[in-house]
């Protein structure tokens, strides 16, 4: 965060020629312009925010409560009455693909937030002393990489037994090695700096170097895999529940509508259609945003 | 080489020891008594409990029964199902053959229709067949797999009746789970061939291809392409562990049998036997798929050998 403090102070610098200003501009407000200009991205944002809102204000946007059961309403086909129908046991699908946004949200922000957390400092130790240190916690991540796509976290819930939290926290796990790959590269490149010298020379501990020195660096690759990160966060998640091994009934999850609508697909393709629906916009536009930060974090990598 | 292959194969050694050591704690990690859960719920005495344990072996101290697990398992003995007591290697040599020619098949689909939508979205750079061919990529990775298979069921069986819904009967069968299962690694596929050929479009030896008039066609097909597949092959392991991955799930959507399949259910029943045996394959299978992706590599570019 130094990196954004310090760059908020070089853009108050006093004015000078107008032609100036381009150059001193924050390399993040150069980015946030960037990112402006593509139109994909900001459509992306506006129907993440949107999302945000709906997920926040569920109860606001339907009369329907997700989990009440209504038999004799069970599995109407979409009308004025249920926008998208019901389901077998007469549940608005509407509602519970609304109150299904704040679990895909929330599953997304906590999964990745688990693997930041516990990847950051794995990748950063393991770049900054290298040697011993290093060579274990790369033979942990490669071991952890020996899983195939989802079965690391099939294996974690196993064992924890199945349920969203826990999900969530497989998920969040299976995440790890990517970040501590991202940031061990990085360390490994930015240790080399003469600034981190300086620091070690002026006496900084260790830590304030790692995090206030060499972290800040590695702030924008981390925001990137972070929104392509939530994007595959909520697919594995609703993987999960699909297979009946995340969130549980009758939780209005979007995975778990699909799997408790597979049965009905002959008869009721509301089920199936609408929740698939929504993960998809979601994941498309977490993948469109992802794409346009990296775009215009480096617009290098973009041609 | 022979020296690289070696130094390879030992290289994977320490994974699969960790490997096993992991999948051998699924059993002392999940909450609850193996010896009770083998004898269910209903009233057993703790008699009958405490002779299974003693039979099994429960009662000996961790390490031994570590090495009784990796013994067992090195004679390819994975124990019995809980539910079935049939043996869980003769349960997962039945299923293997259903998810490998589903893995595959996915795999192929992926391969042939990603090559040819990124060759045409390059060499059409910015036409509307690009951005179309681009944005079904785009959709194909955001897609949840399970989800595309199970809207290719209700258009493909439901509606058109052209495929078989579920089973793994005939080749048939094969098509929609293949397609469902391949169709996120298309969309991978095709973008990363399109950028390559970008790439090798702008190289001289193109140039010179063209200068020496060779007809765009032969420039395509014998100069661009093969140079631009190089980052594909790289790329086919890691797709492979993917669709492996994916398998789990496709199996489940279309009721098809399979290595997937028998593990989900598994763990549903808490069938924990079966669950170390279906995850050790798996990872065993994706870790042997990436030795041969890395000694092709040293075969394809012999620098790699020195590293």
């Amino acid at each position: 965060m130094s990196r954004a403090g310090s760059a908020t102070r070089m853009s108050r610098r006093p004015r000078s020629p107008a032609g100036d200003q381009q150059a001193i501009k924050s390399p993040f407000r150069q980015a946030f312009t960037r990112l402006r200009r593509n139109r994909a991205a900001v459509i992306a944002l506006f129907v993440l925010v949107a999302e945000m809102v709906i997920a926040a204000g569920a109860p606001l946007f339907t009369q329907y409560d997700p989990v009440a059961i209504e038999p004799p309403d069970s599995l109407q086909a979409p009308s004025a009455k249920h926008i998208m129908g019901t389901d077998q046991f007469g549940r608005d699908i509407y509602a519970r693909v609304l109150f299904g946004a704040r679990i895909s949200l929330q599953v997304g922000v906590v999964s990745v937030g688990i693997a930041t957390i516990c990847g950051v400092p794995l990748g950063l130790v393991a770049g900054y002393y290298g040697g011993r240190v290093d060579s274990s916690i790369v033979r942990a991540m490669d071991l952890m990489l020996a899983f195939p796509g989802i079965l690391l976290a099939l294996a974690i819930v196993t064992i924890l037994g199945p349920s969203l939290r826990n999900s969530m926290i497989a998920v969040g796990i299976s995440a790890i090695p990517s970040r501590v790959r991202l940031v061990r590269g990085s360390v490994l490149f930015t240790k080399e700096n003469a600034y981190v010298e300086a620091a070690r020379a002026l006496g900084c501990s260790e830590s304030t170097i790692m995090f206030r020195h060499i972290l800040p660096n590695i702030v924008s690759p981390l925001i990137v895999l972070s929104s392509l990160g939530i994007a595959t966060a909520i697919l594995t998640a609703a993987s999960l529940s699909f297979l009946g091994l995340g969130a549980q009934p009758p939780t209005p999850e979007w995975g778990a509508m699909l799997g408790g609508g597979r049965a009905y697909m002959g008869v009721a393709w509301w089920m199936t259609t609408f929740p698939g629906v929504a993960i998809m916009v979601t994941v498309l536009a977490m993948n469109i945003l992802g794409d346009g930060l990296r775009d215009a974090f480096d617009p290098k990598l973009g041609e | 080489m022979t020296t690289y292959v070696a130094r390879r194969i030992v290289g994977s050694v320490p994974i699969v020891i960790a490997l096993s050591v992991l999948v051998f704690s699924i059993m002392h990690l999940v909450p609850g008594d193996p010896a009770q859960m083998m004898l269910g719920e209903i009233g057993v005495s703790a008699e009958a409990t405490a002779n299974l344990r003693k039979q099994l072996g429960l009662d000996d101290p961790i390490h031994v029964q570590y090495f009784r697990f990796v013994a067992n398992a090195l004679h390819g003995d994975f124990g019995r199902s809980f539910r079935s007591s049939q043996p869980v290697t003769e349960m997962l040599a039945e299923q293997f053959p259903s998810t490998f020619q589903l893995t595959v098949a996915g795999l192929a689909t992926a391969i042939v229709l990603g090559v040819l939508l990124g060759i045409i979205a390059a060499v059409r750079r910015n036409s509307l067949l690009d951005h179309s061919s681009m944005l079904v990529a785009l959709i194909g990775v955001s897609m949840p797999d399970f989800w595309f298979g199970l809207v290719l069921i209700m258009l493909f069986s439901f509606t058109l009746h052209l495929f078989p819904a579920t089973g793994s009967a005939t080749l048939r069968h094969l098509v929609l789970p293949a397609f469902a299962l391949g169709f996120g690694a298309l969309a991978v596929v095709a973008r990363l061939v399109r950028s390559s050929v970008l790439d090798v479009l702008k190289e001289d030896y193109i140039r010179t291809a063209r200068a020496k008039g060779l007809s765009e066609r032969i420039v395509i097909y014998k100069h661009v392409l093969r140079n631009s597949l190089i980052p594909v092959v790289t790329m086919v392991g890691l797709q492979f562990g993917r669709l492996l991955g994916g398998s789990v799930v496709i199996e489940q959507v279309f009721t098809r049998q399979g290595i997937g399949r028998l593990t989900v259910n598994a763990i549903l029943d808490k069938d924990f036997q079966v669950v170390q045996g279906g995850v050790f394959l798996s990872a065993l299978i994706f870790i042997a798929v990436n030795l041969l992706v890395d000694i092709s590599y040293g075969w394809l570019d012999p620098r790699v050998r020195y590293e």
